[in-house]
Parts: C-alpha cells; structure tokens; sequence
C-alpha cells in the first residue's frame, strides 16, 4: 500500500489553524493511485452472481430501451414507405414488429425493475462482506492506537469511507461496464447493415464515453479531494469552535470567529463552483461529441442512401442502403448515449472512492497491536499475583512510565493515587496488553503476561476503563457483556448497590430498555457507574478501575466506593483515585508522580508527613 | 462531573415555530429558498430552453429520416438538419451543464446564508444552551445537516417545477401536429402521478424504514468500532461474522423496503414504454391505413411529423423519472428540516428574524467599553424573573414556575460573593442573566444605578467556567482572544498572575507554542490556569465563576484556589460553587433554592491553611 501518502502535504495553508486527524491530512492533496482499489475489486468477486445478473439485466434493460426507439423508429419509416403504394400496403407484415415493439416495452420495464432489485440485493451483499473484512482487519489494531489517529472523528470518517465504497459499485463500475457493452450493442445493430457507420458510431461513443469521463476524473479528483479535506477542516474547526462558545461571545470574539469559518467556506466553496463548472463543461463536451457523432452517422448515411437523389434518381452508382434505416441508426445512437451520459459524475466522484479507500487501506495497514500465543504456546498462570518489574512505557518519545515495580499479592487491595497526566491509567492499558511497554516485564500467576493466550487474559482482569461505551443492547445485554450467565437479579443487585437503583426504577423497561446513541440516556456519573458495575459483574480475580468516583458527590461516591470493596472481596483490587476518599479501607496505597512510583506503604505506616498523607488530609 | 444541566431546557425557538400547530418541513424549506436568488429560475429557465432545443434535434432528426426514406433527397438538401443536429446536442449539452451550475450556485447561496443564520443562533441561545447539546449533534447540525440541503435545492426543486412544465410544453407541441398522439399522452400523463401517489404512499412509509435500516446497520458498525475497547476488554471480541450477520439482516430488511420502493421507479418505467410502443403501433398503422383518425383536417400525417413525435415521446416522462431519481434528496432534506427549523425558527431569513440576529450582533459588536470606564460600584436586580419558553409542564396543563426569581439582591464593589444551590436551583440561570444569555421575563436589572436591556455590557465581565476551551492555535492566539492587542509582555504578566510562568518558560518556542489538536498538550489544571489567565487579561470588573476547580486533582485545585485570590484583588466576584475550599475566598453566601434567594449571609473571613 502506498507509503508516499503519508508524506505531509506541502501545501497545505498555514492559516488553516484547525487541524484534523493526521490520518486525513496526509491524503489531503494527493492523488491516490488507482491501486488502492485493488482489494476492493477481489471482493467483487465474491458475489459475481449478483452483481453479474444485474449488470446483465442493466443492459437487457438499456438494450430494450434503445431497440424500442430504434424499432419503431425503422417501423413508422417502413410504415411510412409502405404506406405510399396500395401492394406494399397489404404485403407489409406489421404483426413481428409491432409485436417486437411491445415486447421490447415489456422487457424495459421488467428489465429496469430486475436490475434495480439485483444490483442493491449485489451491492448490499458486498457491503456486509467489506464490513466484516474491515472490522476483522481493525480489530486487531490496539485501541490506543486507534484513539491516538483523532478518536471519534476517525470513527465517524470510516463509516462514511464505507458508505463511499458503496458508491464505487454502484455508480462508477457497473455504469461503466453496461456503457462499454451499450457501445459495443449499438455497433453491431449498425454493423449488421452498415460497417463504416458503425464504425463512426463506435469510435464517436468511445470518445463520448471514455474521454470526456476520464477528463472529468482526471481534472476532477485532485478538486474532489481538496473538496473533501476542506469540509473536514471545515467541520473539525466548527466542532472546536463551537465548544469555545462561552468564552468566543464573552470576549466579544464570536462574530469575528463566524467571519472567519466564512471565508474558510468561500475556499470550499470556490472548489465546489469549479466542481460545478467542471461538471457542466462535461455535459457540454459529452453532448457535443455526441452531437458530431449523430451528425457524422447522418451524413455518412445520407451520402450511402442516396448518392445522386437530386441528380439522376435512376442511376444510382454502387449499392444503396435502404434509406428507412437512417431513423434507426440515430435512435440507436441516442439510446446507447443514455447509457453514457451519467459517466462524468460518476468518474469525477471516483476521487472519492479512491482516497476513501486509500484511508481505509492505510488503517488496515497500521501496526497491530500485541501478537498473543496460539493456544497450544500458551501458558498458564497459577494462581493471580501481579508482579511488575521495571516497568517504562513511552508514548512517541515521552517517557509515561519510568521503572515501575510493584507487586499485588492475590486477594490484595491497591490504592493508585496521583495526579493527572501521572501515567496511572497507561498503567491499565499496560495490563490489558493495548500498550506494549518498551522496558520491564510483568508477571501474572508466574508466568509472563504476554505469554498468556487472549482468552486467558481477559479473564484475568475485569477492567473499568475511564469512559464507558454502551452498545446499541439492552441495558442487560450490557452488563451481561461481562457475565454472560449473569441473572436478572443480580444485575439488579449490583446497579442497586451502586446507587442506581432509583435510575433503574424510572426505566420504563427496566433492564431490557435500550440506551440511546451514545448512553445519553444516562448522566456522566450514572454511565461511570453504570461501567463499574459492568467490571464488578465479570468473574474476573483482577480488578482495574480507573477513577470509578470521578464526578460523583460524596455520599453517592462513598456508596460506590463500598460496593466496590464489597464487591472484591476475595479479589485482587487495583484502583485509581486522585480523590483521596475512604482510603483507610485499602490495604495498600501507592502514589504515583511524573511516571515513578513514589511511595507505597499501606494506611497504618503511612507516615504523617508523606506527600499521601497530606493528600488524604487536604480532602478529609 | 456535576454539569450545569441546573436550568430546564430551553426549547430552542422562544418565539415561533414549534409552538405553532404542526411544522411542515416542506414549507420551512420553500421559505428558505428566497436565499439562492435569481439562480433556481436561472436553473429552471435552462431547463425549459433545452427542452425548445430538443424540439430542434426532433425535428432534424425526423427531417433527415423523411429525406432519405420518402423524398428521397440528397445532402445537397439536408445539410441543414445535420447540422441542426449537431449544433442543438451541442447547445442542450450547454444548457444541461448551466442548468446544473445554476443549481448548485443557488443551493450554495442557501446553505451558507443558513449555516451563517444558525451559528448566530447558536450564539444568541448562548454556550450553556450549546453545552447541554451533544457535542457530536452540534457539528452535524452545523455541518452535515445543513449540506444536506443541497440535493434538495440544486436538484429535487427545480425538477419539481420541471415535472409539470416539460410535459405541458410538450402536449402544447404534439397536440396541434396530432390529436390521437397527443391524446395517447395527455390519457397516460395524469395516470403517472396517480399511479405514483398509490405507490408512493406505501412506499414512503417503507423509504422512511429504509432509511432508518441504512443508518442503524451503519450505526451498528460504528458501535462496534467505538466499542472495540470495552469488546476486548470483556474478551468479547472476534466480532467479523457478527457484524457480517448483521449487515445480512439488515439487508433483508431493506431489500424488502426497497422491492416496493422500485415499484414507483417502474410505474414510470412502464408508462415511457407503453407510450412509445402505443405511438409507434398507433402511427404506423396511421400510415398502412388501418387506424384514419387523429389528424387534423385533410393533411396527412408525414414520416417527419410521426417520428418528430416518438423523439419526442421519452422526453415526456423524463423530468418525472429524474423527480424519482432526487426524491432521496427530499427525504433527507426534510430530516435535516425538522432538526434546524426548530433551532433558526420558522422564517429565518425574514427581515424580522434577521433584524433580531443584527441587534444581537450590534451589541457584542460594540467596542468593549474602554477599561477606565468599566466601573462596576454595584449591581442591582429588582424583582427579577426568568422564565424560559415553552417551559409547559405536560403532567398539570400548568406554566412552571420561573427558572429565577423574583429575586432581588445587590452587590457592590470588591464583594466576593459564592453562589450556591442545588441542581436546578436557578444559579445558572443567574449567570446566564447577567451575561445576556437569557432575558429576564420581569424585573430590572440595574448596573451603578442605571437599567439595562440585556445583561451586562461587554467588557463588564469576565466568566471562567468547569471546562476549558484551547483552541488550535499559538498560546499567544489563546490568550489574545480575552484581549487582541495586547502586547507580549502583558500576556506574560498575565502567565504570571495564572501561575503559568513556570510551564511557559520551559516551552522552547515561547508564546508561538501551539496548543490545541496536535499540539502541546495542557493538563486539566494548566488548561483551568490558562482561562484565568485569560481572565486577567480580559480585566473585567465582574468576574463569574462557574465551579472553577471541578475535576481538578488536590495540588492543581490549590494553585487555582492561589491564582483565584490575586484575581479577586480590586475586582468583583461571583462564585458558583459547592466545594469548601472555594467557599473559603468568599465573604458573602448567598443560598438559592427553586430559583428563590433563601440564604443570604457573610461568610467568616478565610483563616488561610497550613500548606495550601
């Protein structure tokens, strides 16, 4: 996959102040290469019955459509002729082409309706296969690494970098091959009765379908992109901005914010217009092409039809083409034009496609994170003591942790304090193996952490991480994520314990209710605590909580903090805390600082003048 | 984290809209489009002249059939067709393309003029409003809402007007030339919208499912990619067959939305090609003699005219099927409608909602009041009520009480007063009343003695609140938002009195340090530091404070607490808060409770701690 994308763009403004996920900067100006399409179109083959059948049935349709005019084009011309003498009258057979006429309609209209229903039932199916591959690549990659490209911004760009794919089958590739087919029909319709017009036909639709598409990608995609990235800024600027709002209006700042964001727009817009305009110098260029192509079929036809019609009508030199086929000629090239005419839009949105699928390419392509043992390699840990040995973690070039040791007998209850940004919860991703530690190594039951397979490590630690994220499931589903075998009682009992029953009273259904998008249905404490519960409820001998506390009064804190400890007992217990509340009840504390562990002493020893002491003083 | 979610929510609209019976998206996005200008009639007009030329490429094209096939004639005569033929694709090639221009033109003059009239909004309903929103829900509404608007207007509207035009035109041209053509399409013309409306009906209950299946399989997709962490955690993970199963599911949902939604496409699909193949049988048995009626008078029906009307006859239901083909755009468009509508009101670009928006922007445009005029000797409030609309309450048919008030309270000079109350209480409300976020419903506010309008001029007061906002840009940008032309050293002095001095002099790059997303990163205390120091810089004598040391660990709460001090110095302070520490700066309490003032006490004077 192409490395040369990640080179920072070079022209990107330097007024632009809000920037965006590094991710998306790198592609910002440059074109990607049509390489990038590659994995895309092996997926296709996959469901090539699908697909096939409705780019099968798109021509069939396009084929009924264009016969149709051209039939009954040559048939009002044969009528027409006929109907000038009484014999010709009566020897016409009008039943096959009148017959083929409304057969031809049928076939359009069932045609059309086939191809719809096949080409969305094919696409579809190809979007739930390029889900599931994308997911499975992705799931691997280390959480952390995928927050540290830009969060949620990322998250949001890959589900519409999926939904741009959905495009490039619809709109570009099958378009494009019932066109070329569409080319190919017209001529040999043509070429049956006429091989040189067929062959002005052919090469005046290539040129139609194939120049006029390619100029509009090849001038168009840098413009889509730059389209494309600006809206991104656009919006990651908007996002900023309007967060700021508060203190933008106080200041007086809010109108001069609002000038800017317009003149960063006038920028996108103007490569909007130049889109537009682009896209009309496409139509006008297409339909002029078309225009001398018709033109260089009539008057190729009429020169073959009647060569010396106004001379001598009674000598005429050569063979003549039967002069009631010149209807069905144009028609045939007007309908094969139909076929062509959505091509530039598709091909100009094909940049799109492309550096949407540069993007997705170059997420699969990010480093995974830790390997874990197959299951026949793997160890297996006796008993859960924790031993952490010089450990130092870096993020980038920062030193986060710098030679942690710490030991947690099992059944132990570990305190953390510290202040923020003091590398606790680096500690917790450590453990959960989402960061790889550059120095140091850790020990579970006596065997080495990342000797242990996947399963057996998460069912090692029951984590609570600092934001919960709730699933689209009922409330039940998850908290069963963590105790599949759970009761309904005792999910209740554990959301009671932690003060949330009267929150699980108003529910209207109770458990089996459903979070809104986000978990917005609950407050910031109630899904912290809502996550604790979820940790509690996992079987698991080790618990890692990460400020389960953090934004709750004191009583509702105090509860927590009891159903917690309540919770563990007969478990291992790492907690984090800069709150220093009921500490007294843990048996060990540890003060972490700038990435050292500091002191760690349990409540009797501790010392009245340690820095934990007077920390726990300050808030008692 | 206690967010201000004290004060009931503010139904967005305060004065129309909503309240009015029932919101048509349909209608709200018609009175929008007075902003594009004179480009969607520049659209519409380019439209109905590429049709005039497509009657041009009939009749060339039928000129040059009847030629060759009947007369005939030679290119020595039909030069002329063929080069109408070329030079009418030619031109409709132009006017296809100006069309589109001119609607993406007039859908851009509308999208901006509506971002602009929302932004505005988002500052007149003020950032506690703006808080309380989701802050993902914001942008998009901002944004992609907004964007996508433009389907609508550059294609679905134009071609709502075209649907009817085109077709008219066309009869008016075919019915004179023949009556039996004509009328073959005048009888099918009024079955399509028949046909389409019995289809449609059941399918745009099913396109709306549709939709919704789209966004939840998609949705789902992304719960997981944003739930990875929690699935590994749990062991839960391996989710690739789940996501694929799931897709499938949906997939059969919507095939089977989309199998009726087809129905309408071919319903038009139908009606084009029974048409053409009834004109071509009816015309060509016209012209063997087996049907004799349809024209007018004696003239017989020619090989031109037949054909000039079968070119004809699929252009008749084309702007139909294109109305099909943008008809997403419609759905959308009113999705987003019934969204913004409620936040930019009912008619956001009447000269009235846009008179308010300029008075709003007259006032935080007025030059802040030069700092040796900004004296603050006492603020007033006289019976004061805040009341915020739409604040109905369902359960007792009964308007709830006042969010404040009536409260009537005086600060004077140098007082440093904290604030505190429940949840709700109305303390937020208070904030919002003195910095112009809301208006006070009854009562006066009085600033040294003199009423005022709308909350406390600018440059009065200064507000820090529970979160930071770094924007991307140097520390120097950051610290000028409070005051633009400051020079570098009092941006210093002012570091200084935040406590920030010792972190910016370790910075090598100084003051052109950059901050925000992809820069320096500021913990939570130095962040809280830096609005102070904004503060500082602002140099307001009213300085509001809105829990300035939530979630803050012990040591950063404490140099906050130290820099809170040296700012109250010579200032006024107004103090949001529960928390002891805070309550130590304060020599005056003054309790809140369901908006009413119901403690109001001195405080003892802080006897400072040991280390603190």
């Amino acid at each position: 996959m192409s490395r040369a994308i990640r080179k920072p763009a070079p022209d990107t403004p330097a007024a632009v102040t809000a920037s965006e996920p590094a991710l998306a900067v790198s592609h910002a100006e440059q074109r990607p290469h049509l390489r990038e399409l590659t994995p895309y179109l092996a997926l296709m083959r996959e469901h090539r019955g699908w697909l096939g059948i409705g780019a099968l049935l798109a021509l069939i349709t396009l084929l009924a459509a264009t016969g149709l005019l051209a039939l009954s084009g040559w048939f009002l011309s044969a009528t027409a002729v006929a109907g000038l003498s009484v014999a010709a009258t009566q020897a016409f057979n009008f039943f096959t082409p009148a017959a083929g006429v409304r057969g031809l309609a049928l076939a359009r209209t069932a045609g059309r309706y086939g191809e719809r229903v096949t080409t969305h039932e094919g696409t579809l199916r190809l979007l739930a296969s390029l889900r599931r591959r994308l997911f499975e690549a992705i799931e691997p990659l280390s959480p952390a690494a995928l927050q540290h490209a830009g969060q949620g911004e990322l998250m949001t760009r890959l589900g519409a970098d999926v939904d741009a794919l959905d495009s490039l089958y619809v709109r570009v590739l099958i378009p494009s091959l019932v066109a070329i087919c569409a080319i190919l029909a017209a001529g040999t319709l043509i070429g049956i009765f006429a091989p040189t017009l067929a062959l002005v036909a052919v090469i005046g639709l290539v040129l139609t379908g194939g120049l006029v598409p390619w100029l509009a990608w090849w001038r168009g995609s840098r413009d889509a992109m730059r389209h494309q990235s600006s809206a991104s800024r656009l919006r990651a600027r908007l996002l900023e901005r309007l967060q700021g709002l508060g203190e933008l209006v106080i200041y007086g700042r809010w109108n001069e914010e609002l000038e800017r964001l317009a003149e960063q727009q006038a920028e996108r817009d103007r490569i909007e217009r130049a889109q537009a305009r682009r896209q009309a110098l496409a139509s006008w260029l297409s339909h002029s092409l078309l225009g001398l192509t018709l033109a260089g079929v009539a008057l190729l036809g009429v020169m073959q039809m009647a060569p010396y019609a106004n001379t001598d009508m009674t000598t005429p030199s050569g063979e003549l083409l039967d002069g009631r086929l010149l209807a069905l000629f144009l028609l045939a090239v007007l309908g094969a034009f139909e076929a062509l005419a959505p091509l530039p839009l598709a091909w100009q949105g094909l940049g799109r496609c492309l550096s949407a699928a540069a993007r997705l390419n170059s997420v699969q392509a990010n480093t995974p994170a830790a390997q874990f043992p197959s299951d026949s390699e793997a160890a297996t840990p006796v008993g859960h003591p924790l031993e952490i040995e010089q450990l130092s973690v870096t993020h980038g070039d920062t030193p986060v942790l710098t030679e942690l040791s710490l030991t947690l007998a099992a059944g132990e209850h570990l305190a953390l304090l510290g202040p923020s940004g003091s590398g606790k919860s680096t500690l917790l991703d450590v453990l959960s193996r989402f960061h790889i530690p550059s120095a140091g190594h850790i020990t579970l039951g006596g065997v080495a952490l990342d000797s242990l397979d996947e399963a057996t490590l998460r069912a090692s630690f029951a984590v609570c991480p600092q934001d919960t994220h709730l699933f689209c499931a009922s409330y039940a589903d998850n908290l069963r994520l963590a105790a599949p075998e759970a009761s309904d009682e005792a999910l209740t009992r554990m959301l009671e314990s932690l003060g949330l029953g009267d929150w699980l009273a108003r529910q209207p259904q109770g458990l089996a209710g459903f979070p809104d998008e986000g978990g917005r249905s609950l407050s910031g404490g109630q899904l912290r605590r809502f996550g604790v519960a979820r940790a509690l409820l996992s079987p698991a001998p080790i618990v890692l909580l990460d400020e389960p506390c953090e934004g709750l009064d004191r009583t509702s804190a105090e509860q927590v903090m009891s159903a917690i400890l309540a919770a563990c007992e007969g478990r291992s217990l790492i907690m984090i805390t800069h709150q220093p509340l009921g500490l007294e009840r843990f048996a060990r504390l540890a003060l972490l600082e700038a990435g050292r562990l500091q002191e760690d002493t349990t409540p009797t020893t501790l010392s009245r003048d340690s820095r934990l002491a007077r920390l726990m003083e300050r808030t008692a | 984290m206690p967010r201000t979610a004290a004060a009931p929510d503010v139904s967005p609209s305060p004065t129309d809209a909503t309240a009015s019976a029932e919101f048509v998206p349909r209608r709200w996005l018609e009175t929008l489009a007075r902003a594009g200008g004179r480009w969607p009639q520049l659209a519409i007009l380019c439209a109905l002249l590429s049709t005039l030329v497509l009657l041009a490429q009939a009749w060339a094209i039928a000129r040059l059939a009847q030629g060759v096939a009947i007369d005939h004639e030679g290119l020595a005569t039909l030069w002329p067709a063929i080069a109408v033929l070329a030079a009418s694709l030619s031109l409709r090639g132009a006017l296809t393309g100006l069309r589109g221009y001119a609607g993406t033109r007039a859908s851009q003059q509308i999208r901006r003029r509506l971002r602009e009239r929302l932004l505005q909004r988002f500052a007149e309903l003020g950032p506690l409003w703006v808080r309380r929103q989701h802050r993902a829900s914001l942008a998009n509404r901002a944004w992609d809402q907004v964007e996508s608007l433009h389907g609508y207007y550059a294609d679905f509207r134009p071609q709502t007007r075209l649907a009817g035009l085109i077709p008219l035109m066309l009869l008016c041209v075919v019915f004179p030339l023949n009556w039996a053509a004509g009328l073959i399409l005048a009888t099918t013309a009024p079955l399509v919208p028949i046909f389409m409306i019995l289809v449609g009906i059941a399918a745009r209950k099913r396109s709306q499912e549709q939709f919704r299946e789209m966004d939840r399989m998609g949705r789902h997709f992304m719960d997981l990619l944003t739930g990875l962490k929690t699935l590994k955690l749990f062991g839960s993970a391996r989710r690739g067959p789940q996501v694929e199963a799931v897709s499938h599911a949906f997939r059969k949902r919507t095939m089977r939305v989309l199998r009726l939604a087809f129905l309408s496409s071919t319903v038009l699909e139908f009606f084009t090609a029974v048409s053409i193949a009834l004109l071509a049988v009816y015309l060509g048995f016209h012209f063997l003699g087996h049907l004799q009626f349809g024209t007018w008078g004696d003239s017989p029906l020619t090989l031109q005219t037949a054909l000039f009307i079968l070119v004809l006859a699929p252009e008749f239901y084309q702007p139909l099927r294109e109305l099909g083909v943008h008809y997403h755009a419609k759905a959308e468009a009113e999705a987003a409608a019934s969204d913004l509508a409620p936040i930019v009101g009912s008619a956001p670009f009447t000269q009235e909602a846009e008179a308010g928006a300029q008075a709003h922007n007259a006032i935080s445009d007025l030059p802040a009041v030069r700092p040796q005029t900004r004296k603050l000797h006492s603020l007033m409030l006289e019976e004061v009520c805040v009341r915020y609309p739409n604040q109905w309450n369902r359960q007792t048919s009964t308007l709830t009480p006042p969010a404040l008030g009536p409260l009537t309270l005086r600060i004077t000079q140098g007082e440093r007063v904290a604030l505190t109350g429940a949840s709700g209480s109305g303390k937020s409300t208070l904030l919002n009343l003195l910095l112009g976020f809301v208006e006070a419903s009854d009562g006066l506010l009085y600033l040294n003695g003199h009423p005022l309008s709308h909350g406390l001029p600018p440059g009065m007061a200064t507000w820090v609140g529970q979160e930071t906002v770094v924007l991307s840009g140097t520390l120097a940008d950051n610290l000028r938002l409070a005051r633009p032309h400051a020079s570098d050293a009092q941006l210093e002095a002012a570091l200084d009195n935040a406590d920030l001095l010792d972190w910016y002099q370790h910075l090598p790059r100084g003051l052109e340090t950059r901050l925000g997303e992809g820069g320096q990163a500021l913990s939570g205390g130095q962040a809280r530091r830096l609005s102070l120091a904004r503060a500082f810089l602002h140099d307001a004598p009213l300085v509001l404070l809105d829990e300035p040391t939530a979630s803050l660990d012990a040591d950063s709460e404490a140099r906050v607490i130290a820099a809170l001090k040296r700012l109250g110095e010579g200032r006024t302070l107004l103090l949001l808060t529960h928390r002891p520490e805070l309550l130590t700066l304060c020599q005056r309490l003054i309790h809140l409770d369901d908006g009413q003032l119901v403690q109001d006490r001195p405080l003892p004077l802080a006897t400072p701690r040991g280390d603190a």
